[in-house]
């Protein structure tokens, strides 16, 4: 088993072998993130696709220390690039029409990373992003109104919203997380 | 109860850091697939690259070597070196001799005799024929170079030159003084007496004064004659190569082009579709114009349309799909495709036209595209025909992207595609023939092979690079 470090060097080099490798050592979890990010498998395929394209082509430009911090900032920037192209009137018509009714409960009694993450997939586009920006990612509401081109005011209450959503779906699977 | 939303942060954000999901079987063979592909562009650009600079260092060799070919004819080239050494070498032996003749003539000390000091005097041939021979070291003038044959032939056989004109007059008794010279050497083995010394020194004033003017005159060449006409040809040949003919040409033709349609990414699953037809059909109409230099060179810019015309047969499998997802007909590596608009699709928002489209149903994709080709090409000459091999970039911009599906009398669909990206480049190898080549106009026929580098095809899948290759008449205007 090569060293990540080693593996880093071949994907620099653009052996195909470490390319492989590094894509089996964090696919898995790339792909957990892409998710988190779109509403449906199929375009977080699409995302895990582009991302480990671009990751190849700019791992040369790579000095960090953390590796996969680093990577998955390429996945969010790919994500937050394709939801400044999705976004469509459509997407505020989805806002718009949105209602706690609408949120599918889960049937789990026990709320498991997955059916947490689900939840998260459920939420309106412009909703989704900006809880994940600032609640999983830890960017300031400044920051993701300049990331996703919305006014400040509009992040804070985007977030506010997704929350309540959130808190509610929770409250109705009865459980408590004291 | 979980009231605070801080909470609610904590909670999804450690879900996030724990959460990971199994990856598609075939993840990985895609990205595989498209880095090869961009491995494959990458050589392939690096090849065009390394052929284009190939060619700009070739064409400068050839340029700058005939540059250089004429400096080198203005200057005295080995063998006139080797001339001048040799008539060198003969001037200061024959200069030797006469001053050991002369020497030896002091001796008798007759009172007619010259004496050592006047033979010194500027004014004797001796110090002339010095002068002369240096002078004759020197090629100062600028038209010296006299062909090297014509030099040895005057020297080896002064007495049998004409004299016709001036300048060859002059340059006749140039040389001859050269002999002189040289001959001086067997006139000094005899004994010289003062009045053959006053003599030569007539002589060699003669001589002086005509390579005087023969240098005037050198500076002032007769256009007519055979030297001038050389020596303006070579001077000027670096010109003549550079002497420009334009051309506007028209051309209509027919090709045909790999096949770029492929399965729509029409439904949540991949569709099946095949092309009965290897290759599409590609109507094509240029313009172009191009500049043709007199030794070889071209340079053309063009603009073209190409229709870029696919047929085959579409199917979905009906058991596999729920829905069609009209809003991601279909993409290309560089871009999604979206619907611009849908004429016919049964139940399109209903996303129930599987019954339909489960059928086998002809699909005709028909790709608009507007091309500007840049040639380098070298042309060359056949009895009346002329040639032209080109070669160079070509940058298309796709305008329009139908695809319909069906039939002929009711399209199951029939929509325009809107791409992202709709930029495509390539590099072109081409031919032409002109058939006649005077001012006006006249007929010829154009051939062109067009190798893209980007993908057109509708699925990262099917990523082809595609190629177009057409023949056809060409109308040219000659200015």
């Amino acid at each position: 088993m090569k060293s990540l470090e080693d593996i880093i060097a071949g994907c620099k080099k653009k052996k195909a072998w470490a390319q492989a490798e590094l894509f089996e050592m964090f696919s898995d979890k790339m792909f957990g993130t892409c998710l988190y990010y779109t509403d449906n498998k199929e375009d977080a395929e699409d995302l895990l696709h582009d991302g480990f394209l671009k990751i190849f082509d700019n791992i040369g430009n790579y000095s960090q220390d953390k590796f996969e911090a680093w990577m998955r900032k390429i996945f969010i920037n790919i994500a937050l690039m394709r939801f400044r192209r999705m976004k469509l009137a459509k997407e505020i018509d989805e806002i718009n029409s949105f209602t706690l009714s609408s949120i599918p409960f889960v049937e789990n009694t026990e709320m498991q990373a997955n059916d947490l993450i689900a939840l998260i997939m459920k939420l309106p586009t412009q909703y989704r992003m900006v809880f994940n920006l600032y609640a999983i990612e830890g960017y300031k509401h400044r920051e993701i109104a300049d990331m996703l081109g919305i006014n400040e005011g509009t992040s804070k209450s985007n977030l506010s919203r997704a929350r309540q959503i959130l808190q509610s779906q929770l409250l109705v699977q009865e459980i408590d997380f004291k | 109860m979980m009231k605070d939303k801080k909470n609610i942060d904590d909670i999804f954000r450690n879900a996030s850091i724990a959460y990971s999901a199994a990856t598609p079987s075939n993840a990985w063979e895609k990205i595989d697939a498209a880095l090869k592909t961009k491995r494959r562009r990458r050589l392939i650009f690096w090849i065009s690259f390394s052929s284009f600079s190939l060619f700009l260092i070739l064409f400068s060799i050839f340029i700058f070597s005939d540059f250089d070919y004429q400096i080198k004819s203005l200057m005295p080239n080995n063998s006139k070196v080797q001339l001048i050494e040799k008539q060198k070498y003969n001037s200061r032996k024959a200069v030797d001799s006469s001053t050991t003749t002369l020497q030896n003539f002091e001796k008798p000390s007759s009172e007619n005799s010259l004496t050592i000091s006047k033979i010194n005097q500027n004014s004797n041939p001796i110090s002339k024929a010095k002068k002369l021979s240096k002078k004759l070291e020197i090629p100062s003038e600028p038209n010296y170079n006299v062909s090297k044959n014509k030099n040895q032939s005057e020297l080896q056989e002064p007495t049998s030159i004409s004299t016709k004109s001036i300048q060859n007059n002059n340059i006749i008794e140039s040389h001859r003084l050269k002999l002189n010279i040289e001959n001086a050497e067997i006139n000094s083995k005899v004994l010289v007496s003062p009045a053959e010394l006053v003599k030569a020194d007539i002589l060699l004033s003669k001589i002086e004064d005509s390579i005087i003017s023969t240098t005037k005159i050198d500076d002032n060449l007769q256009p007519n004659s055979a030297l001038s006409r050389d020596s303006i040809a070579k001077t000027n040949k670096l010109k003549d190569r550079f002497i420009p003919e334009f051309v506007i040409s028209s051309n209509i033709a027919f090709g045909f082009t790999s096949k770029i349609s492929q399965a729509p990414k029409l439904t949540e699953f991949t569709s099946t579709s095949t092309t009965n037809e290897k290759y599409g059909k590609v109507p094509v109409f240029g313009l172009n114009i191009g500049i043709y230099f007199t030794k070889n060179l071209s340079l053309s810019l063009g603009i073209q349309h190409f229709n870029l015309i696919t047929n085959g047969e579409f199917q979905i499998p009906q058991n596999n799909v729920r829905y069609v997802n009209v809003d991601n007909f279909g993409y290309t590596t560089a871009g999604i495709y979206s619907v611009q608009n849908i004429e016919t699709l049964y139940n399109t928002r209903s996303y129930n036209p599987v019954d339909y489209l489960s059928k086998l149903s002809k699909i005709t994709q028909s790709i608009s595209m507007i091309e500007i080709p840049i040639s380098l090409g070298y042309h060359w000459n056949l009895n009346n025909w002329k040639f032209n091999a080109t070669t160079g970039f070509s940058f298309g911009k796709i305008v329009d992207n139908q695809i319909k599906i069906g039939d002929e009398k009711s399209w199951l669909l029939n929509g325009k595609l809107k791409s992202i990206k709709t930029s495509i480049s390539g590099i072109n190898f081409g031919g032409e023939v002109f058939f006649a080549r005077k001012k006006g106009l006249n007929l010829g026929i154009k051939s062109d092979l067009i190798m893209y580098l980007n993908s057109v095809s509708m699925s990262s899948d099917f990523s082809h690079k595609p190629f177009i290759f057409y023949i056809g008449p060409q109308l040219n205007y000659w200015f």
